[in-house]
């Protein structure tokens, strides 16, 4: 049957809706479909109360028509029903009823929050009239329903702006900016200034971040940077590496353990959690200690310095390899300009004719690896929950529990004082230094990431060789110079990680508060 | 002899509201030739059990049915018998279904007869 458009009470087309039929009367049902059917509507049928719950409880339906006088459950029954749930509460009920005998019901109908009524034997212009001005009562309301929904949910974006939040994710206003309407418009310009906030603060906060995490690693880099000379200057004074390393991890323990003490930062430590500190004590307060200490009385301190670098190197490759940090080409090319610098700094200083000292270059890069073990361990292991203090106090106590007794049994104890010389001086600056420079890392790592961490090695470098003039007179070709200014466009090539957390930004709308 | 039976101006509406096509009134007259019988069973069996509920709710569905076909003498007839289950006061519910029988056949063989055209 071809059917017509379905058309409004001014005569106007109108969108096609879905109905519900609800009588017993299998004739009724019938005619009552035939007759929604004829005005270009959609209809199901429900032949007592309990399947026209059901219908409506798993269909959307645009009105109903519903019978009263059912056996079992009644019209009023559906009624009082569809107000108890949300999903029902909007759909316009048109109840049909024999109106000479019925006024009564109609009425209680209506009560019950039936949208109108129809008596039952209409002629078609009415049911056209009754169920045309329901619908387009329905279309209203759910319009309004939708658009009050949208402002509700631009009010939240602007209570999560308020908040500090400017993330164009957080607002969540991307399906309401595309609708093609005012309020869509506004919302567009709502998240588009939000989002170039966003950036700008984003941008600002990366650049700080930048500049913070360049300070720490030129302290880092001095710092560390001294222990290349002053071991050497030991070294001199007649010290031996495993003695020196137990007076220096000592007071670098005392030092920080005390501090961790007179904050109550003390932890409680897991065993698994205590097994990261001997693992870490085993990489930097024995293996590193004891190869600084053993490397510094062959090689130059400014030599030693240079070949710290390939700590960059090697940190970044380790990191992009497991995922830990994002590998870009810009980052990756920082690390080679580092890495040219220093191959031309060991390329000055390698002698084909002295097997010994090119032997004690290659074992000094045991160095730059143990701290790139170092860098990846802290960044990808730490507990934490554990103070900076407690952390770097517990490693050194566990590594000088771990090396006394092997210097006890070597012969290697060194007794100092108590009469205060240069030894003891430098012993005790040492061990000021080893704790600091371990604090600074510590620190670094924690918040910049181990690969912009590692590119401390050049400010190591650095302050190596400057340090190594200072206080050895030990003097750098030309050369390695340009090596040095190579290894510092590499340094600036290489970004700190990018944090993974939200910007907030603080900032207040309310003038009064 | 039909018109006497069968208010013309009803059916006329009632094509009217299912939209003008015969063979849906057909459809409909088909039903009621089932549905007709079986509520007049139904009557008959509450009325013999003195069950006026039942009997006034199928007096109701054969009245509306009745009106929708202007069957208006059985429509009338069935009203009546509705309103007095209502009041609960029913004189003789089986000679009152009896002459609703009467009426039911007559409208049938009307409506059998009638056409529209």
């Amino acid at each position: 049957m071809n059917k017509p458009a379905a058309l409004d009470m001014t005569g106007q087309q109108v969108t096609s809706a879905h109905i519900l039929v609800v009588d017993d009367n299998g004739i009724n049902r019938k005619k009552m479909r035939m007759a929604v059917e004829n005005l270009g509507h959609t209809a199901d049928v429900a032949k007592n109360g309990l399947e026209a719950l059901n219908a409506l409880k798993s269909q959307s339906f645009d009105a109903v028509l519903l019978d009263i006088l059912m056996p079992e459950m009644d019209g009023f029954d559906v009624l009082s029903e569809m107000k108890q749930h949300e999903r029902m509460r909007d759909v316009p009920v048109i109840v049909i009823s024999a109106l000479d005998d019925e006024t009564e019901s109609v009425v209680k109908a209506i009560e019950l929050g039936a949208e109108d009524f129809l008596p039952k034997s209409f002629d078609p212009v009415l049911l056209r009239a009754r169920l045309g001005a329901s619908l387009s009562k329905k279309r209203f309301r759910d319009q309004e329903r939708e658009y009050f929904g949208r402002i509700e949910r631009l009010t939240e974006a602007a209570e999560v702006l308020e908040g500090g939040r400017f993330n164009p994710e957080s607002l969540d206003l991307d399906d309401l900016a595309n609708k093609d309407d005012p309020l869509g418009r506004l919302a567009a310009v709502f998240r588009g200034m939000a989002a170039e906030i966003y950036e700008r603060e984003l941008k600002l906060k990366k650049m700080i971040l930048t500049l913070q995490g360049s300070f720490l690693v030129l302290a880092v880099g001095l710092v560390w940077g001294l222990t290349p000379a002053l071991s050497r200057m030991a070294s001199g004074l007649g010290s031996n590496p495993l003695g020196l390393a137990i007076w220096v991890n000592a007071l670098a323990a005392i030092f920080c353990l005390g501090i961790a003490a007179y904050r109550r930062k003390l932890p409680r430590l897991k065993r698994s959690e205590f097994m990261f500190y001997v693992y870490w004590a085993i990489i930097a307060g024995i293996l590193q200690r004891m190869t600084t200490f053993v490397v510094t009385e062959h090689v130059e301190a400014a030599m030693l310095s240079l070949i710290v670098t390939l700590q960059g190197f090697m940190v970044f490759a380790f990191a992009a390899v497991t995922g830990m940090e994002r590998a870009s080409p810009r980052r990756l090319l920082g690390l080679f300009v580092g890495l040219a610098g220093v191959s031309l700094v060991l390329f000055t200083r390698f002698d084909l004719s002295d097997g010994a000292q090119n032997a004690w270059l290659l074992f000094a890069m045991a160095l730059p690896l143990l701290f790139a073990v170092e860098a990846l361990v802290l960044a990808g292991k730490r507990p934490e929950h554990v103070d900076i203090f407690a952390s770097v106090g517990l490693m050194m106590a566990l590594s000088t529990a771990m090396l006394a007794p092997w210097a006890y049994f070597s012969g290697d104890l060194m007794t100092l004082g108590p009469s205060i010389g240069r030894l003891e001086i430098l012993v005790l600056l040492m061990g000021i230094v080893g704790a600091s420079s371990l604090l600074l890392a510590f620190h670094l790592i924690a918040t910049a990431g181990a690969v912009f961490y590692s590119q401390s090695a050049y400010a190591m470098t650095i302050a190596g060789v400057v340090w190594g003039m200072l206080l050895l007179n030990e003097e750098l070709s030309p050369l390695a110079w340009i090596a040095f200014a190579i290894i510092i466009i590499g340094m600036y090539l290489v970004e700190p990680k990018s944090s993974d957390e939200e910007l907030v930004i603080k900032r207040n709308f309310n003038s009064e508060s | 002899m039909s018109d006497d039976v069968i208010d013309i101006e009803a059916l006329r509406r009632l094509l009217e509201v299912i939209g003008g096509d015969p063979e849906d009134l057909e459809e409909l007259l088909e039903e009621f030739e089932e549905v007709g019988p079986s509520t007049l069973k139904t009557m008959q069996d509450s009325a013999s059990a003195d069950d006026l509920d039942t009997l006034r709710i199928s007096s109701h569905g054969l009245k509306s049915n009745a009106r929708d076909f202007g069957a208006t003498a059985l429509a009338t007839a069935c009203e009546d018998l509705e309103h007095a289950c209502k009041a609960g006061e029913v004189e003789d519910p089986v000679a009152q279904v009896q002459a609703i029988s009467v009426e039911l056949d007559r409208a049938r063989a009307a409506l059998k007869a009638v056409s529209l055209s």
